[in-house]
């Protein structure tokens, strides 16, 4: 990848408030995502994943979430200092969201119609913003437009919402969708045929996915670069391909083997043993430290997200100069 | 010994309308299924959302109304009009659910929750129960210092290991587990079904395990219902069917999973689900089958032996 | 002990310093108020007479005990001015040396009377004291409205969680008695059943109770309705344990919400309730010192201010705590007024 990225996260440091507490979430995220690309994120609940897409548009919930340090970049843009009135103008517009449960999502006394007719009530669009609405709606693969355009959110399946949720991010033509557990709420047979009307949607309209999920079946076939989180920290980054046949960290090798697999011949899941630490409960050292069974002395100290070949970085003190 | 076996079993929820709230139609979310669970077995059923095998799986255990059918818990017929018949079996058959933030009482201790069954039951007097309740916390893997804190401070994956105290005090015979896996992290399923064999293992459980889940369904399965829309359309014993699926419906689905072999890209299935209070008269998958026949839309095909199992269907795709 | 839930809650609460010190405030109060006879009394709270120790405020002593010649109980007033008794003793009375059924018509000057050195807030129409009868009405209002609270609570409980448990026929007939039941008149009845029977502090009460529980059943059926349908109670009955420990061991405990936030504006209302009744002569009857009764002397008496303004202030403040309490609670209970995404 060659051109500039489309978002650049440089040490994006997350805290909650509790009990009048600051509790770090998220400790100095930095990730890039390029244009075109789907990048994944992956990681179990708690690892700070949401957390941190939500902090890309500051929509963590106040009072109480706040962005510590950090900078977000929009096409070479800091966006975080940017005042609410001109926030507001990137949501929707150049960066746009879908969420893991399409049925709260969307207004239930709203039709489909007037749903995505709001986007336009907050951004510039020069055109036919009806034509508009049309066009995305049969590009999702709904062939009966007056049926849909006029039907309220009950009267649609979950596949379906997630449709039309797909068309309201895609309607301002962003450079980047995030997509939150596009697809945990549905069936598999939904599922598969959500996602491949995103894949499609990208390539047709040119956009980035920031595809945050904990399947990895999902990341293998659709990602091209991912980035694995464990207790608020990226632990690996590189291309999917290759991480896939040579994951680095421990922490992605036991989740990987945890997993059962359909296509394996391998019968056992192999858990990995104890929990994932909660937030207040985060060491400054290696978190993974105490599940892992290769730990030794230095993983004491805050192993960093280092280079270790051309497409592959891993934040793992088994990896550093002098180690095999 | 088959420990749990239904034959023609029929739930069906009327749908209310009109101004008399009159019985216009019915969903009929378990419609006429015929399941056998063996001792020591386990057994799952494996369908996506909307197929009936919650219902399924509550009915079997009188907590969902049965409609018509014959239910066998160990061999005793249970009358389906009166719940009462099950009571004297509740200690045999337990049942986990699936969502671990609402299946324990957020105002008990956890001391309260897996004590009240063991001396329901008598399982323990008043004296030994606590110790009673710390064996069954070693049994899951938590210490016996959690007893007096409430679910509350507990992870997912936590709370349903206490879920599955709570059942297994009383020494069932079978848990229906419902979906126990889904809400968690995928290596704290991992945790939670590693949990489940080695119980199977050492109590000689049996297990009727539903889920939507199919790579669950293999890690953990002897055998194998697959059901849609209310029906069973095809039974295998594990192996057979992730190797040779012998109903289209069940090839799709294994079809459409995204598993981690690159090369291998998830097949889309189209179609529309018919809607469950309008069912399709004929087979109930045609409206998605690609190897739809005339045949198919006059008459639901019955479940016939075929190879090492049985299928619902006109043309199945493997030769026997 | 206490869940998670029930101390988070109580932490929030506790926050909301309004609500927090008036809880403090209201429940001294209230406290003290219990103890009115050694705050405001008439008789002595200890009295030494001839080396031996008495205690009028407890006790009751006759004349004749010191030197006098009826066996009627001792006038410790006049006692106290009498020199002969001063020579053999001395009384400590308590901070307000007034009763509130004792009318002064020794004092200058017709009833009402001003506030003076010797009457704080002055007197009422018959001469009484009106601190005094502030004081001990204050009791009489907590007390009542805390019982009225207590048992509305427990019926309104019982009924409507019977109804939300059970469903079908039983809700239906209940329902529409409770709707016949309610388009009673409330007023009449007291009035008609005080005239047959004369009122009296327990049959106001039992009156008004039965009038009272109805608002809560209506919340107490939704969460039996609600709760009944959750995961856990489908788990207790898939364990075998049985309907009456599911209703009170089960359910119960999580349908109290309501409850707790329904308390202090049940008291409020029990305290109106009262008030308005006595203010209209169909309340409690006289002479006990009660503030409606007070409040309708005040009215008509307008030319002697200190009554009206010192009972209306009385109110005023006693209400004002409860609605700030009242506030906290249902804030405190409400996590959804957390967080705010803009």
């Amino acid at each position: 990848m060659n051109s500039d990225p489309v978002l650049k996260v440089e040490d994006l440091t997350i805290s909650f408030e509790d009990d009048d507490e600051d509790i770090e979430i998220t400790d100095k995220v930095s990730f890039k995502i390029y244009p075109g690309e789907v990048f994944g994120l992956v990681g179990e609940s708690g690892c700070g994943k949401t957390v941190t897409a939500l902090a890309l548009l500051k929509l963590l919930p106040m009072p109480g979430g706040k962005i510590l340090s950090g900078h977000v970049l929009l096409k070479g843009k800091e966006i975080l200092s940017l005042p609410l009135t001109e926030i507001r103008k990137v949501r929707g517009k150049d960066i746009t969201m879908i969420f893991q449960e399409p049925s709260a999502s969307m207004n239930p006394l709203l039709t489909v119609e007037r749903q995505l007719m709001e986007c336009f009530d907050y951004h510039e669009f020069l055109g036919d913003k009806d034509e508009r609405v049309r066009d995305l709606l049969k590009l999702v693969g709904f062939p009966d437009l007056q049926r849909i355009l006029h039907a309220y959110p009950h009267e649609l399946s979950g596949g379906m919402l997630q449709r039309v949720m797909i068309a309201m991010a895609l309607i301002m033509g962003p450079g980047l969708i995030i997509a939150d557990e596009p697809t945990t709420a549905l069936d598999v047979t939904v599922q598969a045929q959500v996602m491949e009307l995103l894949m499609g949607m990208k390539s047709e309209m040119d956009t980035s996915i920031l595809l945050i999920t904990h399947n990895m079946g999902l990341i293998a076939q659709y990602a091209d670069r991912l980035a694995v989180m464990y207790a608020g920290r990226i632990v690996e980054e590189g291309d999917v391909d290759i991480f896939f046949d040579n994951p680095l960290h421990p922490y992605s090798r036991g989740l990987l083997d945890a997993i059962p697999r359909i296509d394996s011949e391998r019968a056992e899941i192999a858990p990995i043993q104890g929990q994932v630490p909660q937030p207040r409960d985060y060491v400054a050292g290696c978190r993974f430290c105490d599940r892992c069974s290769h730990a030794f002395s230095l993983c004491e100290a805050k192993p960093e997200l280092n280079l270790f070949n051309k497409n592959q970085r891993v934040a793992c003190f088994l990896y550093s100069k002098g180690n095999p | 010994m088959t420990i749990l076996e239904t034959r023609h079993l029929k739930t069906y929820f009327p749908v209310k309308g009109g101004i008399f709230y009159s019985v216009r139609e019915y969903i009929k979310a378990v419609n006429d299924v015929t399941v056998a669970v063996h001792a020591g077995e386990i057994v799952s059923i494996v369908g996506e959302s909307g197929c009936g095998k919650s219902t399924l799986g509550l009915s079997v255990l009188g907590l969902a109304p049965v409609t018509s059918g014959e239910i066998y818990l160990a061999g005793n017929e249970m009358k389906i009009t009166n719940i009462d018949s099950w009571k004297p079996f509740r200690k045999d058959f337990q049942i986990i659910f699936q969502d671990p933030f609402t299946s324990l009482n957020p105002r008990h201790t956890i001391f309260r929750i897996l004590s009240e069954p063991l001396l329901v039951h008598n399982i323990c007097s008043r004296k030994d129960v606590k110790e009673g309740v710390a064996i069954l916390l070693e049994q899951v893997g938590l210490s016996s210092d959690y007893m007096e804190r409430f679910p509350h401070a507990f992870s997912g994956g936590q709370r349903q290991r206490i879920a599955i105290a709570r059942s297994i005090g009383v020494r069932p015979k079978l848990i229906v587990c419902d979906e126990v896996a889904s809400a968690l992290d995928v290596s704290v399923q991992a945790q939670i079904i590693r949990l489940l064999m080695k119980l199977r293992e050492k109590m000689g459980l049996s297990l009727l395990f539903i889920t939507h889940d199919l790579s669950l369904v293999k890690a953990i399965s002897d055998r194998v219902y697959v059901m849609y829309l209310g029906k069973i359309l095809e039974i295998e014993p594990t192996a057979d069917l992730f190797e040779r699926p012998q109903h289209p419906y069940t090839k799709a689905l294994l079809e459409a999973i995204p598993t981690l072999n690159r090369s291998k890209r998830p097949k889309i299935l189209e179609g529309e689900v018919p809607s469950p209070v309008n069912l399709p008269r004929g087979c109930l998958f045609q409206t998605r089958c690609r190897y739809k026949k005339e045949r198919c839309m006059e008459q639901h095909p019955d479940l016939d032996p075929r190879n090492k199992g049985k299928v619902a269907c006109y043309y199945p795709l493997i030769s026997p | 002990m206490f869940s998670e839930l029930t101390k988070d809650r109580f932490k929030r609460f506790k926050k909301i310093r309004r609500a927090y010190y008036s809880l403090w405030i209201l429940g001294i109060a209230f406290f003290l108020s219990l103890f009115s006879e050694f705050i405001a009394n008439d008789k002595p709270l200890f009295l030494r007479y001839n080396g031996r120790s008495y205690f009028p405020a407890l006790f009751f002593y006759s004349e004749q005990t010191f030197g006098g010649q009826y066996g009627t109980e001792a006038d410790y007033l006049s006692l106290h001015n009498d020199h002969d008794f001063l020579k053999n003793g001395f009384m400590i009375f308590p901070i307000i040396p007034h009763s509130p059924l004792h009318s002064y018509l020794d004092l200058k000057g017709n009833p009402p009377h001003p506030p003076s050195y010797s009457h704080w807030l002055g007197t009422d129409s018959t001469a009484r004291d009106v601190l005094t009868r502030l004081i001990y009405g204050f009791r009489i209002c907590m007390v009542f409205s805390i019982c009225l609270m207590v048992m509305g609570a427990i019926m309104g409980i019982i009924i409507g969680g019977i109804q939300g448990y059970l469903g079908g026929v039983v809700d239906i007939v209940v329902q529409r008695l409770i709707e016949i039941w309610s388009s009673l008149p409330f007023l009449y009845v007291v009035i008609l059943v005080g005239s047959i029977y004369g009122s009296n502090f327990i049959l106001l009460l039992i009156i008004m109770v039965i009038f009272h529980w109805i608002g809560l059943s209506y919340y107490m059926r939704g969460e039996f309705y609600k709760l009944k349908n959750m995961t856990y109670i489908k788990a207790a009955r898939a364990l075998g344990i049985g309907h009456v420990s599911i209703f009170f061991r089960q359910i119960l405990p999580n349908a109290l919400t309501p409850v707790i936030t329904i308390m202090p504006f049940s008291l409020i209302g029990g305290i109106t309730s009262l008030t308005a009744l006595d203010f209209l002569g169909f309340g409690l009857p006289p002479p006990a010192p009660s503030w409606g009764e007070l409040l309708s002397q005040g009215l008509n008496n307008l030319y002697a201010p200190w009554i009206a303004i010192s009972t209306v202030s009385a109110l005023f403040i006693t209400l004002l705590l409860a609605t700030f309490i009242g506030e906290g609670v249902r804030e405190a209970f409400d996590p959804k007024s957390e967080y705010r995404i803009e």
